[in-house]
């Protein structure tokens, strides 16, 4: 099976999350329960960093768009627990093939530990909460919610390329954006009729301060470079 | 044999899903009320688990993933965790069921109260589970559910007048004196029976147990194509003696005694004995396929460590899944509740989990990712789109159909 980090570009959503990881024996370690997204001071565009699994990470993606009443209760169930809030981890240099799985290029045994607090001039947020968030900007093409982030694979990271924006939620384009699907009929031509309006836009300008964490919002400059999702290769 | 052998597991899933405890009881009562009038929903059924298990096998093989990996990679955590609750209540209800069943089976040979044998039943079923390989399990199991070919002989010995079958069968004709929600309700029941999702669960579960590779595409096929039909024939035949001996005298069956009744009839103590020990064997064999699927759809949806190909030390938290899952089964029979009531009440997961299962499959198999070059072709798109379609319809019909009729009183 092809590996996705040869070709380079990966969907967030659905190259990643909710997939199975596997160790270098393909014994089986745990899901994709979310992931690590950090952000830059020094102005680079933002980068997925680590897998996070565990109940810490999974809670949360459970309640309503940003989370926080899942996670709360979470943490509450647990108040005495320093780490109660805190995923665990596995970073992203261990990945060695991305598939129907995510292969690792360790063993399992005591592989996962706690995602470890950010550096300096970095800020660490999920993919889970940047999903499913409302977009709002100045051009006219962009509308709905991000239903995905198209990720392009360097040694350490998947830096973001393109914000996939549209109506509907995300995980419903079911892969059917990329062009290389051909689904049964009917189901093609819902998810075809339903995403019409899906964009690809630009995360050259995006920074942190663009989104609105607690509304759920993600602020896009009119000027955003917007192109069409290719539907047919 | 060695060629009988490879085809044990499609055998063991076609018997957990169409001659289960709750079935045979479903069965032989249909046969009795309806005769052979909803043999088509079986006919129609059959041939949607084959094309929704060639399906997840295809998968299986080619990706190594199993069916619930799917469900949560295509819908989320979210949805993924509504169809893991519905799923469960189907298949760890029939799990209790199926201990039940055991139980009942071997009361009949021995005419010990089953409230004893329940708990030795849970300890054997929990052996089996924990420490028999894979193979042996589904070879035993699979071959000695096969006695239940026994009802097909029963019928052809009770000489009926097979024209007067074969009419009821192609014409559907629902009898003067059941109303037509009733005949839809068992519709329902049947078209659930047969394509139950735990099926799934196992048999993809099951390829990749087996170490499938693309190599084994044709046994893959085989098991299917040979498991299913043998599992829905096995079904009409036990409806089918159910009509020519119980109809006439409108006995309305409620137990596995009156299940076996036309077996006895027909071939005398052989037969009776060679029905007890395939009732045996298919109850056994379900409550294995249904025990182990309860911890493949929580080990996939949470992603741990899954199944009896790798050392039980090394698939803990599977084995403890196992282990709860076989005590509150017990639990929950010791009670004294009646097994088969407990299947007919597994009803009301299917109707969430059949559509939330069987999307996922038909969408992740034409998945070039997943599949390379053995994505589905224009006839499994066909038949999957129109089968996805029934099985909505089926799903939004169960539960209204079963409050209207009282369970089909």
């Amino acid at each position: 099976m092809d590996n996705r980090l040869d070709s380079g570009a990966l969907d967030a959503a659905l190259h990643l999350l909710d997939r199975q990881v596997t160790d270098k024996d393909g014994l089986l370690v745990c899901k994709v329960d979310d992931l690590e997204v950090s952000f830059y001071a020094d102005g680079s565009p933002p980068a997925v960093t680590r897998i996070l699994t565990g109940a810490a990470a999974l809670v949360p993606r459970m309640s309503s768009r940003t989370g926080h009443l899942l996670r709360e209760r979470w943490t509450s169930l647990g108040i005495q627990y320093a780490d109660r809030d805190v995923p665990l981890a596995i970073d992203l240099h261990l990945v060695g093939h991305v598939g129907s799985d995510i292969r690792l290029k360790v063993g399992r045994d005591g592989l996962l530990d706690r995602q470890p607090p950010a550096t300096e001039g970095t800020t660490l947020r999920r993919m889970g909460e940047l999903l499913g968030m409302r977009v709002s900007s100045g051009h006219p093409e962009l509308r709905g919610v991000l239903l995905d982030v198209r990720l392009e694979s360097t040694a350490d990271r998947f830096v973001f390329r393109h914000l996939v924006v549209g109506p509907g939620r995300p995980g419903s384009l079911l892969g059917y954006d990329r062009g290389d699907f051909n689904g049964p009929w009917l189901v093609a031509a819902a998810v075809k009729r339903m995403h019409r309006h899906v964009r690809l836009a630009s995360c050259a300008a995006i920074e942190e301060a663009d989104i609105d964490w607690d509304r759920g919002v993600i602020r896009l400059d009119g000027d955003t470079a917007v192109g069409p999702a290719a539907f047919d290769a | 044999m060695k060629r009988l052998l490879a085809l044990a597991l499609g055998i063991l899933t076609a018997i957990g899903g169409f001659v289960d405890i709750g079935d045979m009881v479903v069965n032989a009562q249909v046969g009795a009320r309806f005769d052979l009038s909803l043999g088509l929903v079986v006919a129609v059924g059959v041939l949607g688990i084959c094309v929704f298990a060639e399906m997840s096998g295809r998968v299986a093989v080619c990706s190594k993933r199993a069916t619930f990996d799917l469900v949560r990679e295509r819908l989320g955590p979210r949805v993924g965790l509504l169809n893991l609750v519905a799923s469960l209540i189907v298949t760890a209800l029939t799990f209790v069921a199926e201990i039940g069943g055991v139980a009942l089976a071997l009361a009949l040979v021995s005419s010990v109260n089953d409230l004893l044998i329940i708990p030795l039943v849970g300890l054997l079923v929990w052996l089996v589970l924990w420490r028999a390989k894979f193979s042996l399990m589904e070879n035993v199991l699979g071959l000695l559910g096969l006695a239940l070919v026994v009802f097909a002989v029963a019928l052809w010995k009770l000489g009926p007048d097979w024209s007067e079958l074969g009419h009821q069968l192609a014409t559907a004709d629902k009898p003067a004196d059941e109303t037509w929600t009733t005949y839809a309700y068992y519709s329902v029941a049947l078209f659930g029976a047969a394509m139950t999702p735990y099926e799934v669960f196992f048999f993809s579960s099951g390829g990749v147990e087996e170490g499938w590779t693309e190599k084994d595409l044709g046994t893959m096929r085989a098991n299917v194509f040979v498991g299913f039909p043998l599992g829905g024939l096995l079904s009409l035949a036990i409806a089918g003696c159910a009509s020519v001996a119980l109809g006439p005298l409108a006995i309305d069956v409620a137990s596995l005694s009156q299940v076996a009744l036309p077996v006895g009839i027909a071939l005398g103590k052989i037969g009776l004995a060679v029905a007890l020990l395939g009732f045996v064997a298919a109850t056994f064999g379900a409550a294995c396929e249904t025990g182990l699927s309860t911890g493949y759809a929580l080990a996939q949806y949470f992603g741990f460590q899954w199944g009896k190909y790798v050392r039980p030390g090394e698939a803990t938290r599977f084995h403890v899944v196992l282990v709860v899952a076989t005590f509150l089964a017990v639990g929950v029979l010791m009670t004294g509740v009646d097994p088969i009531l407990v299947t007919e009440a597994s009803v009301v997961g299917s109707a969430v989990a059949l559509p939330l299962t069987y999307f996922p499959i038909l969408v992740v198999a034409n998945d070039i990712d997943y599949m390379g070059a053995h994505r589905n072709g224009l006839l499994a798109n066909f038949l999957g789109t129109i089968y996805l379609v029934l099985v909505f319809v089926a799903a939004v019909a169960a539960i209204p159909l079963l409050v209207i009729t009282g369970m089909g009183a």
